[in-house]
């Protein structure tokens, strides 16, 4: 049951990398490999700012950084004319140095006995146990960022961004700025990407300047389960289907991690097995479709 | 628990099926000839689980008390395997053998995302109590308040990483062992086996709490005694070669702190080092192992070795605050004699005799 109650928490936490991730990939069209430095940036944001007394403030000022390194990927990939992915690598690498600096040259903080803001919530509302207080946060941030999200891709900005996602010739010759429209949509999936690594801390309790390794993978299988169970629709579907398929992921990961028959160090293989056997389900489903429409085919002929 | 270990009795008795399905497919009976897999072999599985249940039934029937217990690893390296294999050889040396205490082992495989996921599985599985691996680990096992006593393993820095207040009075239900590296001894070492080395060069990831602060106590101990020292920071595995061949030159000694990045690579280190005839100095057996110089260590297995004796006090009821953490302090030389040979450093007789040899 724990197990199950845990990867809803954690699934909604990293929901909002998902939904960061669903904005450069599926929104703006373009790979970015910023998010495995930006994740890392704001958690390491968050946990110093925890420490120094104002966890919630910790969350916004991690979207914030998160923010600036996208713009900064999105600057380097439209100034300077640097190839998408290598811009994503190189702000990625240039963060690692930035990480270390917020931690003030550590590689570990530690949030243990600190006042996070979980901590605060379970003085505050001790009928929801802290199990319930998790589910609260994970729910309430993930509801939040997507109400917000699902405005702004509808504002002026928002459409531009999409188009330029879309067809980037056609928008470039309705005057509209693409350059803009590029580091704007970049910027917020990373201050996404951000806030998810800053909520990660809090509940964790610590900081490590590792914490964004494999962080794109898990944002990737999130976004494509959830296209799976969903489908690719419009933008307020597809954030949605980024939440659930993120919750997906974690609980097929802690199935994964439930099995005993395997031997432990069989864990990155049958995660692997479990997430392609449920990206495959679309297409297995399309070619029962197929194969039923032959056989019909062949009856009626 | 009567639970947890008929579920192990019988994902035993699952695996056996398979294998007895393709024996009897592959091979032709040689009772009667015609059928690969009779009636016959059915009924005796039939019986083999029916017996298994029985025996898993009767077992936890007349067994006092068994235990369960987590392990949780950060990832798969040298060290921290030989930390668990020790851990789990003195547990069954002192006497809890696998019918009454059963080991669920989990690796993150490096992946930090998998940590949280694993620790709810332990508290979900009800553990007796769980052992963490590195500080990652520990922390986040810690940081979920379970109730769940927990033994650490490999922190270097237990009260930095907030999950001990004080190592002589343990106030988090957590205790364990601390694996700080003896800079001074090691200083002393290079001091009696290479004393024509004056500047030493440092080889680390930034990324590892518990290097860094091997380096940062390495640093103030030659500040302190007038040696010099050149850094080389790598990032990961496949830059240490070139941070190896980037101190060539300006050093007369190489030191490797307890860095999992670093030490994956180190015969790589120790190669480079080979050819430029300086030595390298290591912070662990295995590093001396993979072709380093020579170390004061103590042995991962020993490390893993201790904590088990701490959780045997527990087990035996002393309570976990009246257990206090330990920085492991019981070390042994270790020397490569195929690399002091290469490097032209001749050993004495009487470091021959007091040190452990490797070729």
């Amino acid at each position: 049951m724990t197990l199950f109650v845990g990867s809803l928490q954690l699934g909604l936490m990293y929901g909002l990398l998902a939904m960061g991730v669903f904005i450069s990939f599926r929104i703006l069209n373009t790979p970015d490999l910023t998010a495995e430095g930006s994740f890392t940036l704001g958690v390491a944001v968050s946990a110093v700012v925890t420490v120094a007394g104002a966890p919630w403030l910790g969350l916004l000022v991690a979207f914030g950084c998160g923010m600036v390194a996208g713009a900064v990927t999105g600057l380097l990939q439209t100034k300077v004319g640097i190839h998408p992915i290598l811009a994503g690598i190189l702000t990625m690498s240039a963060l690692y140095t930035v990480n270390l600096a917020v931690m003030n040259a550590s590689s570990n903080v530690s949030l243990i006995g600190k006042e996070t803001l979980f901590q605060q919530l379970f003085a505050a509302l001790p009928g929801l146990g802290k199990d319930g207080v998790r589910l609260l946060v994970g729910l309430a941030l993930a509801l939040i960022t997507l109400m917000v999200l699902n405005w702004f891709f509808r504002t002026h900005a928002g459409l531009c961004i999409r188009a330029t996602g879309n067809n980037e010739a056609m928008v470039r010759s309705s005057s509209i700025n693409t350059t803009v429209m590029k580091i704007l949509g970049l910027a917020v999936s990373n201050g996404c990407i951000a806030l998810s690594g800053a909520v990660i801390a809090q509940v964790q309790g610590y900081a490590d300047i590792s914490s964004g390794i494999g962080i794109l993978v898990v944002g990737l299988a999130s976004v494509i389960i959830g296209e799976a169970v969903f489908g690719r629709r419009g933008v307020g579907v597809g954030l949605v289907s980024a939440i659930v398929g993120s919750v997906l992921y974690r609980i097929l990961i802690s199935l994964a991690l439930s099995t005993n028959i395997f031997p432990t160090y069989f864990l990155k293989l049958i995660s692997a097995v479990i997430v392609a056997v449920a990206l495959s389900l679309p297409t297995v489903k399309i070619e029962l479709q197929k194969r039923r429409i032959r056989r019909e085919g062949r009856t009626h002929a | 628990m009567l639970y947890a270990s008929v579920l192990v009795e019988r994902t035993d008795a699952f695996l056996r099926i398979p294998r007895w399905q393709t024996d009897g497919a592959l091979q032709p009976n040689t009772e009667d000839g015609k059928e690969g897999f009779s009636m016959k072999k059915l009924l005796a599985l039939v019986a083999a689980l029916i017996l298994t249940f029985a025996l898993a039934t009767f077992a936890n029937a007349e067994a006092p008390k068994t235990y369960k217990v987590g392990i949780v690893q950060m990832a798969d390296n040298g060290a921290f395997t030989d930390m668990r294999e020790g851990y789990i050889a003195r547990m069954r040396e002192l006497g809890y053998g696998e019918d009454v205490m059963t080991f669920d082992y989990r690796n993150a495989q490096g992946d930090m995302t998998n940590l949280a996921s694993i620790c709810q599985a332990m508290i979900d599985s009800k553990a007796d109590y769980v052992v963490t691996i590195a500080t990652p680990p520990s922390q986040a096992f810690l940081n979920m308040d379970s109730g769940i006593p927990m033994f650490f393993i490999s922190v270097s820095n237990p009260v930095g990483a907030g999950i001990i207040t004080d190592m002589a009075k343990p106030d988090k239900n957590a205790t364990g062992t601390s694996n700080a590296i003896p800079i001074a001894e090691m200083f002393k070492l290079s001091a009696q086996l290479t004393p024509d080395v004056k500047t030493y060069g440092l080889i680390y990831c930034t990324s590892e709490v518990n290097s860094v602060t091997t380096i940062n106590n390495a640093k103030a101990y030659m500040d302190q005694n007038g040696l010099k020292y050149e850094e080389a920071v790598v990032a990961n595995s496949g830059e240490v070669q070139q941070a190896a061949q980037s101190l060539i030159g300006r050093v007369d000694a190489i030191f490797v702190p307890n860095d999992s990045v670093v030490q994956a690579a180190l015969t790589v280190v120790a190669d480079v080092a080979k050819e430029a005839k300086i030595p390298v100095y290591g912070s662990s057996a295995v590093m001396v192992a993979s072709g380093a110089f020579a170390t004061i260590s103590i042995s991962d297995t020993e490390i893993g070795r201790m904590t088990a004796d701490m959780s045997d006090q527990y087990l035996k009821g002393t309570p976990i605050a009246e257990i206090p953490a330990v920085v492991v302090s019981d070390f042994t030389m270790v020397i490569n004699k195929t690399t002091a040979a290469a490097i032209g450093v001749t050993l004495s007789d009487d470091v021959l005799a007091q040190a452990k040899i490797l070729e």
